[in-house]
């Protein structure tokens, strides 16, 4: 969608509810960020879907979701590579910890460990990534940010060992707890100046 | 029938108006693009 449309329908909401002009603005930024996050999350559902990988791939978005809300991590400049990104990123984490899930279960656990301390590590070191689009200027904001990266990795490892627990009862617990390390691993990357380098890369192909 | 589309668009507004405030308190929304942040709302 077009930026000038986002505008336009956040003028038109503004003039109907007769709100001040500025207002105008923090809608258009709404409506595009909503309409980019619909788009993305629905198309990587259904390749998940497609590739027979659907609640692997609704955990990975779930944790990505819950993990970057929080601790940030790398953009692209467009939002075409953000979509190809997603689409093709989260149904093959989903499809790798299906597959991973049916190693022995020691490797899982592995996984689950090593996930648990690079994000600590990660966040320790990196979080909150910003972007110039979206800087944080307040250092109240950014410290409340690493403090609550800590907290969501926190509960990822709780979530992880309450899977571990129930993987004798319920099957589907070994894949959703190697997808769950698989995008902490990813998420910890984007955190990274490796990834930034990357990303950058990838909007110079544009 | 336009007082119920009037008190939708307001819903919508009030909708929007948190999901801005939400997007930009957090450090990234979800996806990797991120769209310019209005100055309202840079903090």
């Amino acid at each position: 969608m077009e930026p000038n449309l986002y505008r336009r329908l956040a003028f038109y909401l503004c003039q109907q509810n007769q709100l001040p002009a500025e207002k105008e603005y923090e809608l258009a930024y709404a409506l595009e960020v909503l309409f980019i996050n619909i788009l993305n999350l629905t198309l990587t559902l259904l390749i998940g879907w497609l590739l027979g990988v659907l609640p692997g791939t609704a955990a990975c978005l779930l944790v990505a979701t819950a993990y970057r809300h929080t601790a940030g991590g790398t953009h692209a400049r467009s939002p075409w590579i953000c979509a190809a990104i997603t689409m093709c990123v989260f149904p093959v984490l989903a499809w790798l910890g299906a597959q991973l899930a049916g190693l022995p279960v020691v490797y899982t656990r592995v996984a689950a460990v090593a996930a648990f301390l690079l994000g600590i590590y990660a966040i320790c070191r990196y979080a909150p990534v910003d972007s110039v689009q979206a800087p944080i200027i307040s250092e109240a904001r950014h410290r409340r940010l690493k403090k609550y990266s800590y907290l969501v990795i926190g509960i990822l490892a709780a979530v992880m060992l309450l899977l571990e627990v129930g993987s004798s009862m319920w099957l589907y617990a070994r894949t959703l707890q190697m997808c769950g390390a698989l995008t902490i691993l990813w998420v910890s990357f984007n955190l990274t100046d490796t990834a930034a380098k990357l990303s950058q890369l990838l909007d110079r192909q544009q | 029938m336009k007082k119920v589309l009037y008190s939708m668009m307001g819903i919508a507004v009030v909708a929007l108006v948190f999901i801005a405030n939400v997007a930009s308190a957090s450090a990234c929304f979800y996806c990797h693009y991120q769209p310019e942040v209005p100055e309202s709302l840079r903090k």
